[in-house]
């Protein structure tokens, strides 16, 4: 084996995420959005027409993320 | 004129002294290879700390105290503070840091650089370290075929460390033997004259050597093969630090005026703490003596004495100027005026930082703000807009200051495109294609994205260049259906504008990928929207077909410009990769 197949060897066991920490950070991820959507949400009961909408356009969004994360 | 006559003078003597002396030779030799050994090792770890040592220095120095021992731990861990004194100036140059916090790292970085006497003094001179010199190349030079720039980065380290200790090593045996024949210590003085003699070769030696470490370095291996005498060693350190300040000065003449006040506060350092040094010399010298024998230093250990003399000199120099660091900071910033900010040229894109990744990065992402801000300049007067009219309004104010606007901008996009865009994204895709060859896949990755911003910001202006002869055509127009659709086109393109720039400010990169989400829908469902009005138009024949085509050609302007700039804010103000896929879709 090379050297340098080595070092990128070495490299890639340094650098490489654990199954786990990926969960933990999608679940972070998660929990982020899940909080902006019941922002938006309590925002709605109280806005104008106006602001709903601009509001739903939002949560639109956000809930494709959430999915996207899920 | 003094480079063409000192230059060939120093090499003729140099030659000679090569030549004649077997002794001299192997002295002089050690001073070159622990020269070679403290370039080695800066070239390391700007590779190896992997952006570490600046995002510390970045963060670290909002305080004065908090500055210094920022300066003192980087440099005795690099031990080059010429390493940290290019990374502030770049730094101060990108905006990242205060003067003040800058001269409090340059302040800290003079007590780092005594790490070196320690580590000479502990190791250097007590055990034969030429020993653990030569695994430490060969180590370092293996680590050097890796691709990789972390295990390249600490093969220049070891190659550094390894060529230091051989360095050292060289100059004690060649002190050693030249004992045998010439005792240098006839030659030692006391008394004022000696510390006006020994402290003025200190210094030249300094300046001859460009690197106070290296002056260091010798005296110690003089002092512990007793070739000087202790007093004399002590002012010949005195020396080299204000020696140093000289080397400082002559590489700020070409620097730019961050550079300049640097060096002006380096030198101002050192000339008061050499003066306290001078004029409280055997006081020092004493309390020296009471220090070592508390810390356990044999009080025959000259070669400890002289490192913590070294030590104990450069804090009360920082316990004595640190106090006026804002008044420093204030008379610096009056002495050497900044030159003035342009925008035809490059403020971020500091040289120093290439080789540096994640200060590169850095430099790079703010450079394209700068180019951002030039194209945002140009969109705004090719829509017929005043920035300081729509940036900060809502939707509705938009809707009013676009009606009420009138043609008062006259504008030639070309030549802008050519002096304020052009220009800056070459030099924004020149410096990135230097710097990440100092990078990682990672930080490849990332100067790639920057590079499809700039290129973004490029395409946008060429797009708005051909929608702006159709805006002034079509505004002066009495067919008031066309003049509607195009100024709900100027509309769009300036909510967008408005709407990157409040997010500039927003912390949460969560809000701010969602927020453009919005923005890329919003977008979508407007294009939809506006062909189906350009076919009732069409239809009601209230637009002719020339009408009709430039109005289709220029909505599709008009979307890839909405939807260039938007990616370039997705890339810009979303740092996080994870959080940047979850709105991938485009």
């Amino acid at each position: 084996m090379k050297i340098e197949e080595i070092f990128n060897k070495i490299e890639k066991l340094i650098k490489s995420e654990s199954q786990e920490d990926l969960e933990e950070k999608k679940r972070d991820l998660r929990r982020e959005l899940a909080k902006k959507l019941q922002k938006i949400e309590d925002k709605m009961k109280n806005a104008s027409e106006q602001e709903i909408k601009k509001l739903e356009k939002k949560k639109k969004v956000i809930t494709k993320m959430y999915k996207k994360v899920h | 004129m003094f480079k063409k006559i000192f230059i060939p003078i120093f090499l003729i003597i140099l030659a000679y002294l090569l030549v004649s002396n077997d002794d001299a030779k192997i002295i002089i030799a050690g001073i070159a290879i622990f020269l070679i050994g403290m370039v080695f090792m800066e070239d390391g770890f700007k590779l190896f700390s992997g952006g570490i040592l600046e995002k510390v220095i970045e963060k670290s120095t909002n305080n004065i105290p908090k500055a210094i021992f920022t300066g003192f731990v980087s440099t005795s861990i690099v031990q080059s503070s010429s390493l940290i004194s290019v990374i502030v100036i770049s730094f101060l140059g990108a905006g990242l840091i205060s003067l003040a916090g800058a001269i409090g790292v340059v302040f800290g970085s003079n007590i780092g650089t005594t790490t070196t006497a320690w580590i000479v003094s502990a190791f250097g001179v007590k055990i034969k370290i030429s020993a653990y010199a030569m695994p430490m190349i060969i180590f370092g030079v293996i680590s050097r075929f890796s691709s990789n720039n972390t295990y390249k980065g600490l093969g220049n380290v070891l190659i550094g460390l390894g060529f230091v200790f051989l360095g050292i090593s060289y100059m004690k045996d060649g002190f050693d033997t030249l004992k045998a024949g010439l005792d240098l210590s006839q030659f030692a003085m006391e008394g004022y004259l000696g510390a006006v003699v020994y402290i003025a070769l200190g210094a030249i030696a300094t300046i001859v050597i460009q690197s106070s470490s290296a002056t260091m370095a010798l005296i110690i291996t003089a002092l512990a093969t007793g070739q000087i005498i202790y007093i004399n060693a002590l002012e010949l350190a005195i020396g080299a630090n204000i020696g140093t300040t000289v080397t400082a000065i002559i590489a700020a003449l070409a620097s730019n005026s961050n550079g300049k006040r640097l060096a002006v506060a380096h030198f101002i350092f050192n000339i008061i703490t050499g003066i306290i040094a001078i004029a409280f010399l055997y006081q020092l010298a004493d309390l020296v003596d009471v220090f070592a024998s508390k810390i356990g230093i044999a009080s025959e250990d000259y070669a400890m004495k002289l490192a913590l003399f070294h030590t104990i000199f450069n804090i009360i120099g920082v316990l004595a100027v640190s106090p006026f660091t804002y008044k420093l900071e204030k008379f610096l910033a009056g002495l050497f005026k900044d030159e003035k900010a342009s925008k035809l040229k490059p403020k971020y894109l500091e040289k120093g930082l290439i080789k540096i990744p994640d200060a590169a990065l850095s430099c790079v992402r703010k450079e394209i703000f700068h180019l951002y801000e030039n194209a945002q300049e140009v969109i705004s007067h090719a829509i017929y807009l005043h920035r300081h009219k729509f940036l900060g309004s809502n939707k509705e104010d938009i809707n009013e200051i676009v009606k009420k606007s009138n043609l008062d901008i006259n504008i030639n996009i070309n030549q802008f495109y050519t002096s304020k865009i052009k220009s800056l994204y070459g030099e924004i895709i020149k410096f990135s294609a230097l710097a990440q060859d100092s990078m990682d896949e990672e930080g490849k990755s990332r100067i790639y994205e920057y590079k499809l911003a700039s290129r973004n910001i490029v395409e946008a202006i060429k797009d708005i260049r051909e929608l702006h002869k159709n805006i002034t055509i079509y505004l002066k127009s009495d067919n008031e259906f066309i003049k509607e659709e195009y100024n709900k086109i100027r509309i769009n393109i300036a909510s967008i504008l408005n709407t990157i720039n409040e997010l500039r400010d927003e912390k949460d990169e969560l809000e701010i990928i969602s927020s453009l989400e919005v923005l890329k829908d919003d977008l979508r469902e407007l294009d939809f929207l506006r062909s189906a009005k350009i076919d009732s138009l069409i239809r009601e024949n209230k637009v002719d077909k020339k009408m009709a085509t430039s109005l289709i050609n220029d909505i599709s302007f008009a979307y890839d410009i909405s939807k260039n700039l938007i990616e370039t804010a997705s890339i810009l103000l979303v740092s996080s990769e994870t959080i940047r896929d979850l709105g991938d879709e485009s």
